[in-house]
């Protein structure tokens, strides 16, 4: 019977048709296995390091929290509890979102930046934009391990692109600052001072330069610190920009008087990857913004202790803060009076914050100031006056002052005199720029012995525990997961 | 979808018009118990091939006019087995029926053979048809709730939202899924079909290695095999139709302080840590109950038309029907309209046929945690506020929460869920040569997945960002494909009994995902992505995989005494790296049924009362595949963009996540011991296994630490666990006339432990706050925490909390403040006083049932119960956290001087109640038991004279009360022990994202004609 053979045939043909290939390639993206291979691929990787630099426990968010709102110029009574908690040295879980993001972002950026230090250098291409590649990488993990370090103390020191069996151990806080200080310095030996115009925002140079001075100073190492920072101020060919106030808007980004700043944009194109600057929308003004953070009234007195040459109050302070100041406040279109007729004594953070859109987002478009000669001048003359080199800290000091329309300084400050003064221009001109809690930490003020005029700044002190709220505890998936990791003093 | 109502119904009107008429002659006679000669009343009687029929009236007497051309009579009826006689010239034809023989005669489906109950030696349960009938059930699962020793069911109040089935403990720790394979019709699927319950005519669940082997490498976790109904050879053209309406609810309201009673408590907290009080505390405006805003009643209909009939050579089956309901919590809701069509065609030596379901389902979903907002949000706030945008209330300085709106949350969003779906079978069969059968069988799932979420302008929170209105948009579309080609042979030869298969299979798998998104919309009401003005942003990507399966399969059985079946597979998937891709897994059972012994009958006791007696073992390997495609490489991701120079576009493109290019296939092997039982003429049975079950190279996504700087979590192949559990069903039937009953007891123990597991034994943390801990001698998913030792009373008492070293332990405590256990005795609280506080899942589960029926009225009770889990309560954490401001339970007592006997912490406001509140401790674990009456079934069946004279002759008609989820007895402070939890791993954990089962009343009608 002939077509008994026929249902034979066409199993047989059922069978070979499906033998296709198994493999299946991945439609969507590359793998490690297919990319390093060419100079576009180095620029992309590159570029995504920096990416990382935008996540909020990185640049986006968080640090104010950590570094301005927990110090004593800023206080928090924010209804999220535990955000408030936060700033009062106190957690109900070390998992606490804000905390994770301020270990885990940085260290997202360590991989990223590890990769491209590890597999760049294999490939062909031309060796200077090569070697920069390399060096920006490098500048942006020490920045990263810049922060860990102060925030976390000993923290795990990780080189290599990451093994997902690999459980880095906690390392010496002063290994990682010699880390630090290796990677700034080949950095600095490879990129350049200057970019062209489409490649502005790039470590440069003197950007290296810069954060190895405040690494030094961050040590207590105060004529290395002083050597690097006047370099910058002496060499790099910055200057102050006239109006103080055009810093923390979009016309004063990538500017002369600009070392590095972290580049945000606005959220039309948060589909490629770029995001926008978030603490603002937390930290700013009730209503437009959430007010999860204030500036204390101490902080707030500060800008009244000296009056400008012409009798004005100083003018970073409206730059600063809204609040209800006598002359108007305009708060996003509102006068400030107006706005809060019932709670006038209120004080709100400006800086940094779109007052002048009208309108206030999540992500908004303002670079973050790393490091600009502002603030670089007064940690320069700060390294000065500790290495007993007060007079030469005078002119640093009086470019700042001028700017703002200050008198110059009075010759034959003593050092304490220099080192109240130097404080107090840190306080006025950084104030939302990270540098209060850094202050702090190199001049040994979180300490038994400052406690109580802390917290007479800032009542939120008063859960401050001397041994303990100095570091962030460790998040607690952390410890749970790596074996190798000790819990910092005082939170085990 | 009016317009496929109308179809439906023109195309049941065209089917009645061809139901053809004939001459007919009487016939009559009497139907009686065969072994009594009781009569028995409402046997059907069937003229075989029409639908001509009758029932026999109360002394078991019928009269019938019977068309000429017909040649039998079928008589069937509930408990009885189903006799077929002979008309010839007969005009009076008395039949005795024969007690039904449950065990044995069903057909199980074990991969691609049916066997006989009797001879199948692996772990196989089923539930019947008329299990299936007896209770309308919503939904699938619902159908094997308490059903199947060994198969728990855990399920939401949620309309349209799947139930997580888990087949004999969990043989997986990861992201990926413990779900069962679901075979329906042949058709693979890896989620839960969305099958109208009317539409199935049983499921069987195959637990052990031996009995799923033939499903490969997807039968891991289990398998479901659903068979759907089909027409009937030789029957005339049938019609059913049954509806349900019906009501739901959330069965209960947790107590919450009204307004005043809150006031005075939060005044106090205030008090506590020296602050004047809030505003809100001192005048409060509203009295908001937040419960009965959010909780609605419910409602639930459902209808269900098929017409089926069969000739001598084809079957055939239509069925439509539609689901609404509106879920018991504000916006939610689903409603499903399908169609099926089922038809097989023989000819010759060719069989053909097909099946094929269309559905359409439109789901709205819970938004975020409402039910932590339910009882965190205070009396003193308003629902709606018309000075907010939006118009709805939340906390301000006065009313001090953060705490989101649970109404406007569900409001403000519409969140869409349309699936459209076709999925079906088309096969064919030849008979080659003599016993020999090729069969080719085509599987086929195409479903469109469409998502649109659309959230308007609206405040719902103190310091809510002013968001514009926005709409995200996904599409998704999924096409599986699956061929099989298989060979069996089937042959007895004397004694000997062989049936073997061979086979070979592919499935490929397409998946596409498409999303859209804008915002800033200034017409509300346009909730389409053209209408949107701002921010727009897309994605969309692609995947395929491809398994592929060399089996083959033999039973041999000698005199149904000796059973043998042996299994091997090749199994290849495209989701391991190249070299690891294929796997090979044995399995064999054995089988010996003494009651086949020659000299069973003569064994004193056992030869008299024991009808059916089956020893069975089994060990077997399956291959695990469950991990997401593409995971054996490290991707590089794009779009990691950066601004450089005057705000231009800096593409950034790199590795975030880690890989493991040595990943391979888990095994899993299992052993199982099981006796079958028949006692006291089969009226008595019982089904008991005891399984082992050992997973080696567990395919694990562990969590790496945080400080590797990697997103997502690598799978490795590591570790093992294993699962041992005892199953039993007892089963007792009475078949009397007037009365028959048919009582249940099944019940399920698992228990597993974590034997290794990856990275050197590095236990999985997991859960809120990483709560639970899933470690090496422990279970799978075990709470962590700290461990409360009650209340200090005194400042003596802070001070007497010491070390062994004399080291004073909480320094800061105040009285009224919460004593933690050192339990490492180190003078500190820290996380390394930790300890396992129980875990989420049960010790034992159980469900009982009782059906039964008295002449026309049918009855069913059904218990469910587990025992032995614990659940962590994170809508506790926020009420009774008492240093936030929240809503407060009713029975609290916050310790205070004049309270010095509670055993609730002091009330402080901020962060010197922090240390109280802390989230990992065993202040939010509860105990989960409970005994839950699942289900109250009362039914009417009309009798045959009333049908008759409403003009249906030949008819059913029933009605019936259906009690869902009537009552649960159990301590739970919150709504709901069962809970499906936070995934494996946390197993549970009461998030507050879970809806609340319901309870559920409904009336049906069943009418068949």
């Amino acid at each position: 019977m002939r077509n008994r053979y026929l249902p034979l045939a066409l199993l047989a043909a059922f069978l070979l048709a499906g033998c296709n290939e198994l493999v299946q390639e991945n439609p969507n993206e590359q793998t490690t296995d297919t990319f390093w291979e060419n100079r576009e691929q180095a620029v992309t990787g590159v570029n995504a390091a920096y990416n990382g630099l935008q996540d909020l426990g990185a640049y986006g968010r968080w640090l104010n929290f950590a570094y301005d709102l927990r110090s004593d110029i800023g206080f928090s009574r924010s209804p999220w509890t535990d955000l408030s908690n936060f700033m009062k040295f106190t957690f109900t879980s070390y998992d606490f979102e804000p905390n994770a993001h301020l270990w885990q972002h940085p260290y997202g950026v360590v991989f990223r930046a590890n990769q491209v230090i590890a597999r760049v250098p294999e490939i062909e291409m031309d060796a200077t934009e090569r070697d920069r590649i390399v060096g920006e990488a490098k500048f942006i993990r020490a920045l990263s391990y810049f922060n860990l370090v102060t925030l976390y103390g000993s923290v795990p020191l990780i080189l290599e692109p990451s093994q997902p069996e690999v459980r880095p151990a906690s390392t010496p806080v002063a290994e990682i600052w010699a880390q630090i200080e290796k990677d700034l310095k080949e950095a600095a030996a490879v990129l350049p001072a200057t970019y062209g115009e489409a490649d502005k925002g790039r470590a440069t140079k003197w950007a290296a330069i810069a954060l190895l001075g405040r690494t030094y100073l961050q040590q207590q190492k105060w004529s290395e610190a002083a050597a690097q920072l006047g370099d910058v101020v002496n060499n790099g060919g910055f200057d102050l920009l006239a109006n103080y106030g055009d810093l923390f808007n979009q016309n004063g980004e990538n500017t002369k008087e600009s070392i590095f700043e972290v580049q945000f944009t606005d959220d039309q194109r948060l589909s490629t990857g770029a995001r926008g600057l978030t603490f603002p929308q937390m930290t700013g003004p009730c209503g437009p913004a959430y007010c999860d953070g204030n500036p204390t009234q101490w902080y707030f007195q500060e800008f009244f202790k000296e009056k400008t040459t012409s009798g004005q109050n100083d003018p970073r302070l409206n730059y600063t803060i809204f609040w209800n100041d006598p002359n108007g406040m305009d708060v996003f279109g509102e006068s400030f009076a107006d706005r809060y007729a019932d709670r006038l004594n209120d004080l709100f953070w400006k800086k940094y914050t779109e007052y002048y859109k009208g309108r206030s987002i999540w992500d908004n478009a303002i670079n973050f100031k790393v490091m600009r000669l502002g603030g670089i001048l007064l940690l320069y003359a700060d390294a000065l006056n500790e290495a007993g080199q007060t007079a030469q800290a005078v002119a640093p000091v009086n470019r700042v002052r001028a700017r703002v329309g200050l008198s110059p300084l009075a010759s034959g400050l003593t050092k304490e005199q220099m080192r109240a003064e130097i404080e107090h221009q840190i306080l006025l001109e950084l104030g939302m720029e990270h540098e209060r809690w850094f202050y702090l930490v190199r001049h040994n003020l979180l300490t038994a012995q400052y406690l109580p005029t802390l917290k007479a700044h800032d009542p939120e002190f008063n859960f401050f525990e001397p041994g303990k709220s100095e570091l962030l505890p460790i998040p607690q998936t952390e410890v749970d997961l790596n074996p190798n990791v000790t819990q910092n003093p005082g939170w085990r | 979808m009016q317009k496929l109502r109308q179809c439906l119904l023109y195309l049941v009107l065209l089917l009645a018009a061809a139901l053809p008429a004939n001459a007919q002659r009487a016939i009559s006679g009497r139907v009686t118990d065969a072994a009594d000669g009781e009569p028995l009343p409402g046997v059907n009687v069937v003229v075989q091939g029409t639908t001509v029929g009758t029932a026999t009236d109360v002394d078991g007497t019928y009269q019938l006019q019977v068309p000429s051309g017909a040649d039998s009579l079928s008589f069937s009826y509930v408990g009885y087995v189903t006799q077929t006689v002979a008309i010839g010239d007969r005009t009076t034809i008395d039949v005795g029926l024969e007690s039904a023989v449950y065990e044995g005669n069903e057909v199980v489906v074990v991969g691609y053979t049916t066997e006989r109950r009797r001879a199948i030696t692996g772990a196989v349960s089923l539930v019947t048809p008329e299990e299936l009938t007896i209770r309308k059930v919503a939904t699938m699962e619902e159908a094997l709730k308490g059903r199947i020793p060994g198969v728990v069911v855990n399920s939401t109040g949620e309309p349209g939202r799947g139930a997580q089935i888990i087949v004999r403990g969990l043989n997986f720790v990861g992201e990926g899924t413990n779900s069962p394979l679901y075979v329906v019709d042949g058709l693979y699927m890896r989620e839960n079909p969305n099958l109208d319950p009317n539409d199935i005519a049983s499921i069987q669940v195959l637990k052990d290695a031996s009995a799923a082997a033939q499903y490969g490498a997807q039968a891991a976790n289990g398998v479901i095999v659903i068979t759907t109904k089909r027409g009937q050879t030789m029957t005339g053209n049938r019609i059913n139709f049954t509806s349900y309406v019906g009501m739901q609810e959330i069965p209960k309201k947790v107590g919450m302080m009204d307004v005043n009673q809150w006031a005075a408590l939060n005044k106090q907290a205030y008090a506590n840590a020296g602050l004047p009080p809030m505003e809100g505390a001192v005048s409060p405006k509203f009295n908001t109950d937040w419960q009965d805003a959010l909780f609605q009643r419910g409602a639930i209909q459902n209808y269900n038309l098929s017409i089926t009939g069969g000739s001598q050579n084809a079957t055939y089956l239509v069925s439509g029907g539609y689901t609404n309901q509106m879920g018991a919590i504000i916006e939610t809701g689903f409603d499903r309209y399908n169609l099926r069509v089922n038809s097989e065609l023989k000819k010759g030596i060719l069989t053909l046929g097909e099946t094929a379901a269309f559905s359409r389902s439109n789901r709205q979903a819970l938004i975020g945690f409402p039910l932590i907002d339910a009882v965190r949000m205070l009396p003193s706030i308003p629902v709606y506020d018309p000075n907010n945008i939006g118009g709805y209330g939340y906390g301000t300085p006065a009313n001090n929460t953060f705490g989101t709106n649970p109404i406007g949350m569900q409001e403000r969003e519409t969140n869409d869920n349309i699936s459209n779906q076709v999925l079906g079978t088309v096969y064919s069969e030849l008979g080659l040569i003599k016993r020999l059968r090729y069969r080719f069988n085509f599987g086929f799932q195409f479903e469109d997945f469409t998502n649109s979420n659309f959230i308007r302008r609206a405040f719902i929170r103190q310091n809510n960002p002013d968001e514009r209105a926005r709409l995200w948009q996904t599409g998704d579309n999924r096409s599986s494909l699956l061929f099989e080609n298989l060979l069996t042979f089937d042959n007895t030869v004397g004694r000997h009994n062989i049936n073997a298969v061979a086979g070979y299979t592919e499935q490929t798998e397409n998946y596409e995902h498409l999303a859209a998104y804008r915002e800033g919309y200034s017409d509300e009401t346009l909730q389409v992505i053209n209408a949107g003005t701002m921010n727009l942003n897309n994605n969309g990507y692609e995947v395929e995989n491809t398994l592929r399966s060399f089996l083959a399969r033999v039973n041999y059985g000698y005199a149904d005494r000796y059973l043998l079946t042996a299994s091997i597979r090749r199994d290849g998937s495209s989701r391991f790296g190249p070299d690891n891709r294929w796997g090979t897994f044995y399995s064999g059972s054995v089988g010996w049924v003494l009651s086949e012994e020659p000299f069973f009958e003569s064994l004193p006791v056992l030869g008299s009362y024991v009808n059916n007696f089956k020893l069975r073992a089994s060990y077997g390997t399956l291959g695990n595949q469950d991990i997401p495609d593409y995971a054996y490489a490290a991707a590089i991701r794009q779009n990691m963009s950066y601004v450089l120079g005057p705000d231009a576009i800096a593409s950034g493109a790199i590795q975030l996540n880690l890989a493991n290019p040595n990943i391979r296939w888990q095994d899993n092997s299992m052993t199982n011991f099981g006796v079958d039982l028949s006692l006291l003429n089969y009226r008595f049975q019982i089904l008991a296994d005891y399984y082992i079950s050992t997973s080696d190279n567990l395919l694990v996504a562990a969590p790496i630490p945080w400080s590797l700087g990697a997103g997502g979590v690598p799978y490795v192949n590591a570790g093992s666990i294993r699962n041992r559990g005892f199953e039993l069903g007892a089963t007792y039937r009475y078949m009397g006339h007037d009365f028959q009953l048919n009582s249940t007891l099944n019940l399920t123990t698992i228990k597993n432990e974590v034997l290794s597991l990856a990275n050197n034994n590095q236990p999985v943390f997991a859960g809120p706050f990483g709560v639970t801990r899933t470690a090496v001698g422990g279970p799978i998913g075990a709470y962590y925490v700290l461990k409360t030792d009650g209340i200090f009373q005194s400042d003596a008492e802070v001070q007497a909390h010491k070390s062994s070293q004399g080291k004073v332990i909480q320094p800061n405590a105040k009285p009224g403040d919460i004593r933690f256990a050192d339990l490492n005795d180190d003078g500190l609280i820290s996380d390394l006083d930790r300890y396992n506080a129980g875990s989420g899942f049960p010790d034992l589960e159980a469900g009982f049932f009782l059906d039964g029926k008295v002449r026309n009225v049918d009855f069913g009770l059904s218990f469910r119960s587990a025992i032995g889990a614990k659940i962590f309560s994170v809508p506790k954490f926020w009420t009774d956290r008492l240093d936030d401001n929240s809503n407060y339970r009713r029975d609290i007592q916050p310790w205070s001087p004049e309270n010095p006997s509670s055993d609730t912490p002091r009330a402080v406001y901020g962060t010197q109640g922090a240390a109280n509140a802390t989230a990992v401790s065993d202040r939010w674990i509860e105990n989960g038991d409970y005994l839950r009456i699942q289900n109250v079934v009362l039914g009417y069946t009309f009798p045959a004279r009333f049908t008759q004279n409403l003009g249906l002759p030949n008819s059913g008609l029933r009605l019936y009360v259906n009690l869902q989820n009537l009552y649960t007895f159990s301590k739970y402070t919150f709504w709901d022990p069962e809970n499906v939890g936070m995934g494996i791993l946390a197993r549970g954990v009461d998030d507050g994202q879970i809806f609340p089962n319901v309870r559920t009343y409904t009336i049906g009608l069943d009418l068949n004609f």
